[in-house]
């Protein structure tokens, strides 16, 4: 349930934000990073930016998303 | 990265073989539980290192009370009920929220702003935030509150269960039938916390805390910073999730947070009471707390018949140890939380782990 994914935030205005993960694009909000600014990396958990994160993560993360979806995606081929 | 692991592998035998008995690490988050299984770690570890689940899974934790409330005011008819997905079908003594879907008055929210707008769109109804999770997710719901008092939203209320993490780590050490002798900290809980924050037990307890991401590579350079500490000796904390974890870890949210709540002694599954671990809405907003609005008040229940899910959640017995693992509890008919939510110490074993 805690899982949070880094996210760059593509839209900006007050603290509402559109965010990109890996060409998702999603509404988050800003309020518990106030300082944060348009193009920055933050990771997203529940609808919030909780904080940054930087590009060498983030792109990390992105790759470990992928081999699970592929993974899984192998798996439903197989199993179905 | 082969050399990392490497590195790490050889941390950890050496320890293990150095102490010659066994050496139990809990992982304290359910998505540190899932990493774990699904990166095939527990095969590359010698045989001396026991990893345990903790109760790091919210909706394991939450105690049947709890779910038999939300229950009830899901069977009135001036309520609807906003939930994250995870809760959905949590069997309380009757039914879950999903058996009630029909009824059109529970929904399944994303973030608080989708319940908020709930209210908004529904003003002759009270909605009702299933205010679940640990740190991570509670300054969510303080916003949420702040917001609904701000704008005058009358109609939104929230049962709050948030927990926090730090005081369940206090209680397992506390007692004499749970031995751990360091701990794997949850890495999103710390993004807010701060790696900081478990220095009182590393003082108290001397037990070694390290912050670790979800990656496979860092799991175990987690587990062998553990290993190091153990074997010299020492308890430190330490962080090997850099990229994200500070030692202060997110002030904004934990003021919002504190702006909101306040500690009461609160109920977890398995581990019974503990004192202040539940987050209360503070007197000032009790107008926003589904507790007094509805005059409800939580009180601790049994777990259902047969189901040990409280003491999967204490490392006290692995999910094949019960009796009901893998036979008449499996993910498409779960008996017990551990096995509803994807993150449960159960459902990880029946997925990733053996059966038997």
């Amino acid at each position: 349930m805690c899982l949070a994914i880094p996210t760059r935030i593509v839209e900006l205005e007050g603290d509402q934000a559109v965010v990109d993960a890996m060409g998702n694009r999603f509404r988050a909000r800003t309020t518990l990073l106030p300082d944060v600014r348009l193009g920055d990396l933050v990771l997203v958990h529940a609808g919030f930016a909780i904080s940054r994160v930087d590009e060498e993560e983030a792109k990390k993360t992105w790759e470990l998303i992928e081999q699970i979806d592929a993974f899984r995606d192998t798996a439903n081929r197989l199993s179905g | 990265m082969f050399d990392k692991i490497q590195k790490a592998q050889a941390t950890i035998q050496r320890t293990c073989d150095r102490l010659g008995h066994d050496v139990r690490i809990m992982e304290v988050c359910g998505t540190h539980t899932v990493a774990i299984f699904r990166g095939g770690i527990k095969g590359i570890l010698p045989k001396g290192l026991r990893l345990i689940s903790g109760p790091g899974c919210p909706v394991c934790v939450t105690d049947q009370g709890y779910i038999d409330l939300v229950l009830q005011l899901a069977d009135r008819n001036d309520t609807l009920i906003a939930t994250y997905g995870d809760m959905i079908r949590v069997p309380g003594r009757d039914g879950s929220l999903e058996t009630r879907q029909s009824r059109g008055n529970v929904h399944v929210v994303l973030s608080t702003d989708d319940a908020l707008n709930l209210a908004v769109e529904n003003p002759r109804k009270t909605v009702v935030f299933v205010a679940v999770g640990f740190e991570t997710t509670t300054p969510a719901t303080a916003v949420a509150v702040k917001e609904a008092a701000a704008r005058g939203l009358d109609n939104f209320t929230i049962l709050s269960n948030h927990k926090l993490v730090i005081p369940a780590m206090t209680a397992l050490l506390m007692d004499p039938q749970t031995q751990i002798d360091g701990f794997l900290c949850p890495g999103h809980v710390s993004v807010i916390l701060g790696y900081g924050a478990y220095r009182p037990i590393v003082e108290q307890y001397h037990r070694p805390c390290v912050v670790a991401g979800f990656e496979a590579v860092q799991i175990l350079e987690g587990l062998a910073e553990i290993c190091r500490q153990i074997a010299d000796k020492r308890a430190d904390v330490a962080n090997v999730y850099c990229a994200v974890v500070t030692e202060q870890g997110n002030a904004t949210a934990r003021r919002i947070v504190d702006e909101c709540f306040e500690p009461a002694d609160g109920y977890w599954r398995g581990l019974g009471s503990i004192p202040k671990s539940t987050l209360r809405l503070k007197a000032a907003l009790r107008h926003y707390d589904a507790f007094e609005r509805f005059g409800i008040a939580e009180t601790p229940a049994e777990d259902l018949t047969g189901c040990r899910c409280g003491q999967v959640l204490c490392g006290r017995i692995e999910p094949p140890q019960c009796p009901l693992f893998a036979g008449r509890c499996t993910p498409d008919t779960p008996v017990g939380a551990c096995m509803v939510s994807s993150e449960g110490t159960c459902a990880a074993w029946f997925k990733y782990g053996d059966r038997r």
